[in-house]
């Protein structure tokens, strides 16, 4: 590392040395360096080394949990984990292995951009085009094996893409920042900001920059094992299924109360969900970013599933641009690591009004709609409540056989009747002399046909379920869907 | 006196205010109502403590992350 005084600087920083780091993440003693004595050394004239700089990327392979994994962690007490000190080849090493091994991987990043200090200009007499290294295999582990990004510390740059370009991305509050470039550069634009106020967990969580934010690294380390718990090392695997911890034909009795009778009330969704899987299983992903939708990891009956579900706290659980687009990246892991979906929906449709259309909510959307069509993985849906219009309509790939079941809440159409009666009836309720009269004669008389259950007299919902059934259905669904998980490769063609 | 402001957590018409300031609230308890989507979404105290300020008026829209209330604690 770069000797006591950088060392001591990173520990008064808060944080821990990258060997500390990688120590704390794995199974102990399992760490296996590669290229530990990797660096800049000096020699004098006759031959004996007089000085040494290690590489500041600290990399091998080692275990979680009893499986193997690839990490790779950035050393900012080495010239402040840029890449000008860095042996390059490290990094790309590293991405390699986990690629032809076909290891999961996790990037511990502590490190500025890939450019390094413009004092390079003139240690190596000339500039040079940009381009990133390694972001071949970078993008190809994107498609083969799991990838985490642990920020713990302010990152930019090339470090920055580094932690966003993975499946599951944490940072730790206080001492972990990211932006593309930092306050300096900033400065100069006519923008004068802290590194909190640019690039702080806050801001990177509500805009889905990153899936998560902890307070320490240890809960850092935590999650990363966590999510790999769920997924198979590779896509040419299948995920395990756990120890059957918890019944599966528990019956939770609230749950035939959980949707209130009003319509217009509001209920946590997330209390469902922990009702419905095996018990403390539930691990959510960016619960910060499109809140009206919920996704996690989970298991049922033991095995490990993809959890969808509306947030009705969050815009009545109406699909926003950030939603569907935090959809989409979620209907990807899945389908990605051949996890079944199971999707509880509540679903108004999409965001209406004047905002919405501004942050193109119908493309995002549409790109939704897209993943969930390509998507090739088992999928169950239960419509705990709404499902109106497009956005309500995603609820499931209808050309596939639908496994799907209603809930007594049920209520779906095209157009909700509240907000339909106007347009519908545009004519008669201008005709009429009492129009607010006719208008609640009209719902009245529409509402009756709202029925849950007409709908499946007319086969158009397949099965009305009691709630407290819910978690047996899922879990012979789970056991139903574990033989038909396909390993390989996923590739999706063009979106919207 | 610290006070701790409460955001809108999603964009919406308010409908209810269900606190005037000087009232004691309990941690999760509702202060303002607003609708989106044809659902009344509560916006609770994330503390003990009393109203210190309402920042909206019934019936008027209001942007996610605006300013709602302020809780003195």
């Amino acid at each position: 590392m770069g000797g006591p005084e950088k060392i001591a600087r990173q520990r008064a920083g808060g944080k821990l040395t990258v060997r500390e780091r990688i120590d704390q993440l794995l199974d102990p003693g399992s760490f296996h360096e590669i290229g530990a004595i990797a660096g800049q050394a000096r020699y004098d004239e006759s031959g004996r080394l007089v000085g040494f700089i290690p590489a500041n990327f600290v990399m091998g392979r080692g275990r979680i949990e009893g499986r193997p994994v690839v990490v790779g962690g950035d050393d900012f007490t080495v010239r402040g984990g840029a890449m000008d000190a860095a042996i390059g080849s490290k990094q790309i090493y590293a991405e390699q292995m986990a690629n032809e091994l076909r290891l999961p991987i996790v990037r511990l990043i502590d490190g500025t951009g890939g450019g390094g200090s413009v004092k390079t200009l003139k240690t190596d007499g000339h500039s040079y085009v940009p381009y990133n290294q390694g972001w071949d295999w970078v993008i190809d582990n994107l498609a083969k094996v799991p990838v985490i990004g642990l920020g713990l510390g302010s990152v930019a740059g090339l470090g920055a893409s580094r932690l966003v370009t993975s499946h599951y991305s944490v940072m730790v509050r206080g001492i972990s920042q990211m932006f593309i470039a930092g306050p300096p550069l900033v400065a100069r634009t006519g923008e004068s900001v802290t590194k909190e106020e640019l690039g702080g967990t806050d801001i990177c969580a509500k805009a889905g920059a990153v899936d998560e934010v902890v307070e320490t690294e240890a809960d850092a380390f935590a999650h990363a094992r966590t999510f790999l718990s769920y997924l198979p090392a590779n896509v040419f695997e299948l995920s395990a299924r756990g120890i059957v911890t918890d019944d599966p034909k528990r019956r939770e009795e609230w749950l035939l109360g959980a949707i209130p009778r009003d319509r217009r009330k509001v209920y946590d969704m997330r209390a469902i969900v922990r009702a419905l899987v095996d018990e403390g299983s539930f691990f959510e992903l960016a619960r910060r970013y499109g809140s009206s939708s919920i996704t996690g990891l989970a298991r049922l009956d033991g095995w490990p599933v993809a959890v969808l579900a509306s947030d009705p706290y969050h815009y009545g659980g109406g699909w926003t641009a950030a939603s569907s687009i935090k959809v989409t990246r979620f209907i990807d892991l899945a389908n990605t690591f051949h996890l079944p979906v199971i999707n509880l929906t509540d679903v108004p449709g999409f965001l209406i009004g004047k905002q919405a259309e501004i942050e193109g909510t119908i493309r995002h959307g549409a790109r939704a709609l897209a993943a969930l069509y390509q998507a090739q993985v088992p999928w169950c849906t239960v419509l705990v409540r709404r499902a109106y219009g497009v956005a309500g309509a995603a609820h499931s790939n209808h050309t596939r056989l639908q496994v799907r079941y209603a809930w007594p809440s049920g209520d779906w159409g095209s157009l909700p009747v509240e907000g339909g009666i106007e347009a519908a009836y545009r004519a008669e309720l201008a005709a009429a002399p009492d129009p607010a009269k006719l208008r609640a004669e009209i719902e009245t008389d529409l509402n009756q046909y709202r029925s849950p259950f007409r709908t499946a007299e007319a086969f158009l919902v397949e099965e009305i379920i009691d709630p407290r059934d819910t978690r047996r259905l899922l879990c012979e669904f789970v056991n139903l869907a574990a033989p038909l998980r396909k390993p390989g490769i996923v590739t999706n063609s063009f979106r919207p | 006196m610290p006070t701790q402001k409460v955001l809108a957590p999603t964009a919406g018409m308010v409908t209810l205010i269900q606190k005037k300031v000087g009232d004691e609230v309990e941690v999760d308890e509702p202060v303002v109502v607003i609708e989106c989507m044809k659902v009344h979404i509560p916006i609770v105290s994330p503390v003990a403590g009393r109203v210190a300020s309402i920042a909206v008026r019934a019936d008027e829209t209001i942007a996610e992350d605006q300013v709602v209330f302020t809780i003195s604690v």
